[in-house]
């Protein structure tokens, strides 16, 4: 755990959004042990959450889906899921770590979190501790886990631009420079969408170990065995 | 059967009539009673009132034995003397009849027997009595045969509301007794002057025996019923209504309608000698307000309410005299059933107007009209003919009918606009249980009959172990479950806001790229052979402007958008990559379902129920839609639409 193939950041500004007391204060407890300098902002409402986006910005946000829009109304997940497409838009490139019992409610925004430039991962509460962590941590870095959210079909499930840059890069042996010229994008959106395409792929950088495995050749193995490109 | 029919639209019209047939007996058993006479009589008023302008009078000449000389002198009473000198004088100037107005309380001083000698020897000479209470005497010492051709009474009998309308042309002052029938003072006059000059005998009347005659003209006799009259008791003896004679034409000097001959311009010659009294009717009295009797009329137009007796005679003598000789009308009435005939007539306009006009409006316009219709005809025939029609009860029975049956009418006309909604709101009510059957029928043709097609295929190839049957089947029994509570859900909701698609139950609210979405996954999480082959499933959904969908049309596309792709679950047998993609491409936004399966069989389109909707959506939106093979292999399905 001490070693993954990311940094673990030596302080950060997370912004927690729970309505619930208990959870909320298991949480911070939680992520106090976990990181030696960390500066918590709490909020409670939808309406919070903006107000304090709005000042300062943060390195994280983790949300629980089921919030009051103001104080004293009722939690509802569609109230988390029009807050998290709020954040979405107004901050693109927000980390993001969604930390929920009914983390289904997300389908419908997949769409939204494919096109995320951020980090997004998520987090069912009934998961162990050192997941949760894990998945803050990926989210802390950029990084895509989008797995309790996957489709149960077969085959990958992907935007076709993802699959056009996987065919670039590993049947025609380009770089990401070349394959933003080819395709008509930035470089940096190009990086993006190999963050998303290691989410599609199950390569989880947070979860192994820095062993001298190349992220890339990773990923060209996996997309060879899902026989996404020949 | 017609007959039948007849009856019982007879009996309609009688129900539906019912209240105006209550309202014409109401305004009949009020004239029976006397309750309109007031009106009635008032109305008659107006009418001579209106009346336009005639022109004076020429046979007509009044003398006012009181006006005030040039000397300044004045008396309280007439000297013999001064009469029988003016009378002389008048008679020297040889007119047809002289009426004189006055009795013995007016005179005073000797002379009388010079009086008495001229009545004796002048037989165109008339004087008069009082045979009703306050009884007025004849001149004392005259003799019978005077008594009997030249006194008239002078009476006029009152209606109710002190104004008088009529005149008497003769009574019979003791019942039984003819030779008690006595003459009034100006119909003697009248009968002198048209025998004298005219050469017309007063005769029996033909119409009505008890009524008097002149040549053609025939004076209408008045009964206690007649016309407004209702039990009058003063109507009695023969009367006739009073036509008074207009005012005069504005180019003349006075507004009085006869022509007035002072005293002394009569004894200093100063006036026409030629033909002013020749031939003419001379009626001397009283025209001084504070002495002479006054009476009241509403008929008069010329902004006078008051009349002396004098001239009251004056009217009467004319209006005999100019109905003879000029066919000036004299009032006349219907018979009593013609009257009633006609009141009932405008009662049941009254109910017809209801029928005879679709709007509230143009009822209204037409109750005008005919009310305008009934006075005109009424104030004509009163204006030309003297004909008194019984134009209050009428206008009454017209105007209430009108009235009642007009605001009938309008609720009768909220109540239809009510039955109306009504069956618009059924109407709806239909359209919507019909939307939700084909909804119904398109859930389950989505949902369960897709597994159930699948599962057949399975057990047809002996594919599948008994467990995975078992799977499906299960399956299948959540699937149905579901779209029953799906159903019970849109009953529920008044607006069929949601979509059954698979297991999930989708808020048409939902903006429409997620919707697709939801159904992709829906969709492509259930085990058709298309999907199981796999390996890529490509697919971003752009958002899109719906403002302009209804909630029908979002339903149909899903409906397509799943069937779409449930057809490459299906018929995509070996797929391995599968593209869905919602683009705004241009002005349009497509719709793209792209396999690399086998493809399909054959080109023609096929009758499937997506093509079906798809053609719906095509022509719903102004779309396009495009089945057609893949190259190098598969097939392309898209369905594109103007965006906004």
């Amino acid at each position: 755990m001490s070693s993954n193939l990311l940094d673990r950041p030596s302080s950060a500004r997370i912004l927690l959004v729970d309505d619930h007391p208990t959870t909320l204060g298991g949480t911070i407890v939680i992520l106090r042990q976990h990181y030696q300098e960390i500066d918590i902002l709490v909020a409670t409402t939808a309406e919070e959450i903006f107000s304090s986006l709005d000042k300062s910005e943060s390195d994280l946000v983790i949300l629980d889906l089921s919030i009051p829009e103001r104080a004293e109304e009722t939690a509802r997940t569609e109230t988390g899921i029009s807050a998290l497409r709020q954040i979405m838009l107004q901050y693109p490139a927000q980390n993001i770590a969604i930390l929920s019992t009914y983390t289904k409610s997300l389908i419908r925004v997949r769409p939204e979190i494919d096109g995320h430039q951020g980090g997004f991962t998520v987090i069912d509460k009934t998961q162990s501790t050192q997941k949760l962590l894990t998945r803050v941590d990926a989210a802390l870095n950029g990084f895509s886990d989008t797995r309790e959210i996957k489709g149960f079909q077969p085959g990958v499930e992907m935007k076709p631009e993802w699959l056009e840059v996987l065919k670039l890069a590993f049947q025609e042996g380009l770089q990401d420079k070349e394959i933003a010229r080819r395709i008509g994008v930035q470089t940096a959106t190009v990086r993006h969408y190999w963050t998303k395409l290691y989410d599609v792929l199950d390569i989880y950088p947070s979860e192994e170990r820095q062993d001298g495995k190349n992220i890339r050749t990773r990923a060209e193995i996996s997309a060879r065995q899902k026989g996404l490109i020949d | 059967m017609a007959k039948a029919a007849l009856r019982n639209k007879v009996w309609q019209l009688l129900v539906e009539g019912g209240l105006g047939f209550g309202v014409i007996g109401a305004i009949v058993a009020l004239r029976l009673l006397g309750a309109l006479q007031f009106l009635e009589l008032v109305m008659l008023d107006n009418f001579q009132q209106l009346r336009s302008v005639e022109i004076v009078d020429s046979r007509i000449v009044l003398i006012d034995i009181d006006e005030s000389d040039s000397t300044g002198k004045r008396s309280t009473s007439i000297e013999y003397t001064d009469l029988v000198d003016l009378i002389k004088t008048v008679l020297s100037y040889n007119p047809a009849v002289v009426g004189i107005d006055l009795v013995e309380a007016d005179l005073s001083g000797e002379g009388k027997s010079r009086l008495l000698d001229l009545l004796e020897s002048n037989s165109n000479l008339v004087t008069v009595e009082k045979i009703r209470p306050p009884l007025i005497e004849p001149l004392t010492g005259v003799s019978d045969a005077v008594l009997a051709n030249q006194i008239g009474f002078h009476d006029f009998s009152l209606d109710n509301d002190g104004n008088v309308r009529r005149m008497f042309l003769g009574w019979t002052e003791t019942l039984g007794k003819p030779e008690s029938f006595r003459k009034s003072f100006a119909l003697m006059m009248a009968e002198k002057y048209l025998s004298r000059v005219h050469d017309i005998e007063i005769e029996n009347g033909i119409r009505d025996q008890g009524a008097m005659r002149f040549d053609k003209t025939e004076i209408p006799r008045l009964s206690p019923f007649s016309g407004g009259y209702r039990r009058e008791q003063s109507i009695y003896g023969i009367q006739t209504l009073i036509n008074f004679r207009g005012r005069l034409t504005s180019t003349e000097e006075s507004q009085e309608p006869f022509s007035l001959l002072p005293p002394s311009k009569l004894a200093k010659g100063r006036f026409d000698k030629s033909d002013f009294l020749s031939e003419k009717i001379v009626i001397i009295g009283s025209l001084n307000y504070s002495k002479a009797t006054q009476f009241k009329s509403g008929a008069l137009n010329n902004n006078r309410e008051n009349l002396t007796g004098l001239e009251l005679q004056a009217h009467a003598v004319s209006q005999i005299t100019s109905a003879v000789l000029d066919d000036r009308p004299l009032i006349w009435i219907f018979s009593v059933p013609w009257e009633y005939i006609l009141i009932i007539i405008f009662g049941l306009a009254g109910i017809f107007i209801k029928r005879s006009a679709e709007s509230t409006l143009s009822r209204f316009v037409l109750l005008l009209a005919v009310s305008s219709l009934l006075t005109l005809v009424s104030y004509g025939c009163f204006a030309l003919g003297g004909l008194w029609l019984p134009f209050v009860p009428a206008m009454l029975a017209l105007v209430i009918n009108g009235f009642i049956y007009l605001t009938i009418a309008q609720s009768s006309c909220r109540w239809r606009a009510l039955v109306q909604q009504r069956d618009l709101a059924l109407a709806a009510v239909k359209l919507e249980r019909q939307k939700t059957i084909e909804h119904a029928f398109d859930t389950i043709h989505n949902g369960p009959l897709q597994t159930l097609a699948n599962l057949l295929r399975q057990v047809r190839d002996d594919k599948i172990t008994t467990q995975d049957i078992g799977n499906e089947l299960s399956n299948l029994n959540n699937e149905i479950r579901e779209i029953g509570e799906s159903l019970r859900q849109d009953a529920l909701s008044d607006e069929n806001l949601y979509i059954q698609v698979g297991s999930a139950k989708l808020n048409l609210n939902v903006p429409l790229h997620e919707l697709f979405y939801e159904i992709y996954r829906e969709t492509l999480g259930r085990t058709f052979p298309g999907f199981q082959t796999l390996k890529i499933q490509a697919r971003s959904f752009e958002p899109v402007e719906t403002s302009h969908l209804d909630f029908d049309c979002k339903r149909k596309l899903c409906s397509f958008f799943e069937e779409a792709l449930c057809n490459v679950g299906r018929h995509a047998i070996g797929a391995t990559e599968l593209t869905v993609t919602g683009k705004r491409v241009e002005k349009f936004y497509c719709l793209r379902v792209v396999d690399n399966g086998s493809g399909l069989r054959s080109l023609a389109k096929n009758k499937g129920r997506g093509t079906k909707i798809a053609c719906e959506l095509e022509s719903a939106l102004q779309g396009k839609f495009t089945r057609r093979n893949n190259y190098p292999k598969g097939v392309f399905c898209e369905l594109k639409w103007a965006l906004l």
